[in-house]
């Protein structure tokens, strides 16, 4: 029973997972951008829903509704800014772009709410800790429950955009080729700017749950970066649904690890994404990036 | 003067003086060219004329070094392409540039959510071009050449245009898709349009078209109407040999002598 449960928890892990993994693949996806910042992003979307929710006494998810905007017009400007201007630039300024902004994002937390380890888990009271026992050893936190409903439906609103919608068809033929796109009336420069707002909203969600679920501090970001690109290449790039089995292969990877021993826990997580890689569909996705 | 406000109201697009470039090499040296409104207009030349890289330049695809390009009336030389294909400029890209792993529906869509106002929806364009309507849920990607054509020129119709440009129309296609792209020209012809057609199969070319212009090495040789020329003339201006004097034209073309008036 103790290992179902492991499994049933690392299932919830991997929905975290997901929602880190999707703004990441979102942007690889639409402009090729690697953003090595994405972490610290989420990061920073933790600590604006920390700042808000301790300067007003609110509930962080209704300190959320208040930084989601901001992160969304961050991203926008993000990328019309400092992102447009690297693209110019080649196909490897960006990745240096990205990871100068992650520097730069993690010292000025760090200078601005010192390195201090916060957690949000106490402001949400029992969603935090609390679970639904089924049996002696397996139960269901009410906590992940909710993470992962909030992934599966970021990540199916997103795929309904991406199919359905006027704007996700735009996006897909920016992502397929830019060139074309702008000579069927496409703003190229707008897409990429709504689909970095997005991804940036979409981390600061991802951030902020991982300040519930366990503690944050200002170098948080690499670690869940690192994650997120795991989650990203297990279920193979620019696939929204197969980034959810992703994060999810990863997360019961690291609880069945933790459940052996709890050193094993990020070490197994990182054998099965090498695993993965050195499989003939880790080959196929090494492929799909060479000629993308 | 009446007759030059008169001509400036029905040139749709003017282009003055256009230079292009491909880093060194000058692929558009200083194009001069107006098409009116209603007109069909062949691009001819050989490979490397610079006939793509005019369209190129014209859609906003290629950047200007120097002239201008004015269209309806208003300056677009700086105008970034997908603005161009808002004011009623569309370019059908050589090699047709479908989204590839979108179906032919959501590459008709995709153009027309910006849209002018106009006669063309994913409606008039699956009704106009007829083989285009079972293959509306198709991946683009595995749409033979042919089917291909008529798709990338549906998207562009989506768009509206005032001017369409055809880049390579019947280029790597069947024998059999070349009739049916160019069933689909005909009824584009039919219904007013104003296009201009890159074409390498000059019978094509003069069969539909009211105008022919011939580019060789960059520049404008040839600039008629298509009734007044013959395949003869063309074959000259798009080999260069009228720039030879006509005493030593070619032994297979006798017909040339009629052309050295042209420059």
């Amino acid at each position: 029973m103790s290992w179902i449960n492991a499994v049933v928890q690392g299932l919830f892990l991997g929905g975290l997972y997901a929602l880190f993994a999707c703004g990441l693949s979102l942007m690889f996806g639409v402009m090729r951008i690697i953003n090595l910042a994405h972490g610290d992003l989420a990061v920073l979307g933790a600590f604006g829903v920390w700042w808000v929710s301790s300067e007003t006494g609110i509930s962080p998810f209704l300190a959320l509704l208040v930084v989601l905007p901001v992160m969304l017009a961050l991203g926008y400007a993000l990328q019309r800014t400092v992102l447009a201007r690297s693209l110019r630039g080649g196909e490897l300024t960006p990745l240096l772009t990205t990871f100068g902004l992650a520097i730069v994002l993690q010292n000025a937390l760090l200078q601005i709410f010192s390195p201090d380890v916060r957690s949000l888990g106490p402001s949400v009271g029992s969603l935090a800790t609390g679970s639904w026992r089924l049996a002696d050893q397996l139960s269901i936190p009410y906590l992940g429950v909710l993470i992962l409903a909030v992934a599966v439906t970021v990540l199916g609103g997103l795929q309904f955009v991406l199919r359905r919608t006027g704007f996700g068809r735009e996006m897909r033929a920016t992502a397929q080729d830019p060139d074309t796109a702008a000579l069927v009336g496409v703003p190229a420069a707008s897409v990429y700017a709504r689909a970095t707002a997005i991804a940036v909203a979409v981390a600061a969600l991802a951030g902020t749950f991982l300040a519930i679920h366990s503690t944050f501090d200002a170098s948080s970001g690499p670690t869940q970066l690192i994650f997120a690109f795991e989650a990203v290449v297990i279920g193979g790039l620019g696939s929204l649904w197969g980034t959810l089995a992703g994060g999810v292969v990863l997360g019961i990877a690291q609880t069945i690890g933790a459940h052996i021993d709890p050193q094993y826990s990020i070490l197994a997580g990182h054998l099965v994404f090498l695993v993965i890689l050195a499989s003939p569909r880790g080959r196929f996705i090494a492929l799909r990036r060479a000629h993308a | 003067m009446p007759t030059w406000e008169g001509a400036a109201v029905t040139d749709l697009l003017r282009i003055s003086g256009l230079v292009a470039r491909h880093g060194l090499l000058h692929a558009v040296r200083g194009v001069s060219l107006t098409v009116a409104e209603g007109e069909t207009l062949a691009l001819v030349g050989a490979n490397g004329a610079g006939k793509s890289t005019l369209l190129r330049t014209v859609a906003g695809a290629h950047a200007a070094a120097e002239g201008a390009v004015v269209f309806g009336g208003d300056d677009i030389t700086h105008l970034a392409a997908h603005r161009r294909v808002g004011r009623g400029l569309a370019l059908v890209p050589e090699g047709r540039k479908l989204f590839p792993d979108m179906t032919v529906e959501e590459n008709l869509l995709v153009a027309g959510r910006r849209a002018r106002p106009g006669q063309w929806s994913v409606d008039t364009v699956l009704d106009a071009f007829p083989l285009l309507r079972p293959l509306r849920d198709k991946r683009a990607g595995s749409l033979s050449g042919g089917q291909q054509q008529a798709a990338s020129i549906g998207r562009a119709l989506m768009t509206n245009p005032r001017l369409l440009l055809v880049d390579e129309v019947s280029l790597g296609l069947a024998p059999v898709a070349v009739d049916a792209v160019y069933e689909c020209v005909d009824a584009l012809i039919r219904g007013g349009a104003t296009l201009v057609l890159v074409e390498q199969d000059l019978s094509r070319a003069m069969s539909v078209a009211n105008r022919v212009v011939c580019m060789l090495e960059g520049r404008i040789v040839l600039d008629t109407p298509a009734a007044d020329v013959t395949r003869d003339q063309v074959t000259d201006a798009y080999f260069g040999l009228n720039r030879v004097p006509t005493t030593s034209a070619p032994v297979d073309t006798p017909q040339a002598h009629p052309t050295s008036e042209r420059t």
